[in-house]
């Protein structure tokens, strides 16, 4: 692997927990019962700017290096589920962060202040900053796994 | 202008229902049928690629040109965001499912 893939790759790996993390302080946030507000607005934006960069790293690194290189050593491997369904499913998965992310962001910045007064709208979008949560949180133990299978 | 807003997320929320939706047809119906998945290599140059580029132009695209069109109660907008849920919830487990069957299939 070129030094600028191991970078991207690097990159994917450390934005993709930022990620994760910001999207778990959202959860946590619309679940408390002084909701704060500001630091909702600012964990909402570093989780959409970080599956951003993620998307655009590990899809470069997918694209020009897994399929060539680490998918043929899952597939012969011990383990050629962890690429059939693991990789497969997070691949794919991971293409609905972006967007969900986008509407946990819209939702926190243009109705931040309703959310003290209507509780129904807090729910429902902690809902999906919870599903954000975890569809994230599995794309970064998938990639465990898919590390693990191709060493 | 509070009106506005609950416009805006409306659309965003549809939108992304219809990204979601598509990324979940095109993932199952890709592996379905091949001349669908070797379209989209070809158009570009690798599938996912094209999965991803066509479901962020859908999502931005739905999600502008339909602000206007939206309802603009909040009760609407926080129904669009309960359907957003569970669209989400139901394509991950439609994507897990299908290539969980298909690696057992193929056993």
């Amino acid at each position: 692997m070129t030094q600028t893939l191991s970078i991207l790759l690097s990159i994917h790996v450390l934005i993709g927990v930022i990620g994760v993390m910001a999207s778990y302080m959202t959860v946590i946030w619309l679940f408390k019962k002084n909701i704060p507000i500001c630091s909702l607005k600012v964990s909402s934006l570093i989780a959409f700017i970080a599956y951003i960069i993620t998307w655009i790293t590990g899809g470069y690194y997918y694209v020009v290096y897994y399929g060539s290189n680490v998918k043929p050593i899952i597939k012969e491997g011990p383990t050629p589920w962890v690429h059939s369904v693991i990789m497969e499913v997070k691949e794919h998965i991971f293409l609905f962060l972006p967007a969900l992310s986008f509407v946990v962001l819209l939702t926190l910045w243009l109705k931040g202040d309703r959310l003290k007064e209507n509780k129904r709208l807090c729910n429902t979008l902690a809902l999906v900053a919870l599903i954000t949560f975890i569809i994230a949180i599995s794309m970064a133990l998938g990639g465990i796994v898919i590390s693990g299978a191709a060493r | 202008m509070d009106n506005k807003r609950n416009k805006i997320i409306s659309s965003f929320g549809i939108a992304a229902v219809v990204a979601i939706a598509f990324i979940v047809f095109a993932t199952i119906f890709g592996e379905l049928y091949g001349p669908f998945k070797d379209w989209l290599k070809e158009t570009f140059n690798h599938h996912w690629i094209g999965k991803g580029v066509i479901a962020i132009v859908i999502f931005y695209l739905l999600g502008f040109l339909g602000i206007c069109k939206m309802s603009d109660s909040e009760k609407a907008m926080t129904r669009m965001l309960n359907i957003v849920f569970w669209i989400a919830l139901l394509g991950a487990l439609s994507i897990t499912g299908f290539y969980l069957y298909e690696y057992l299939i193929h056993v």
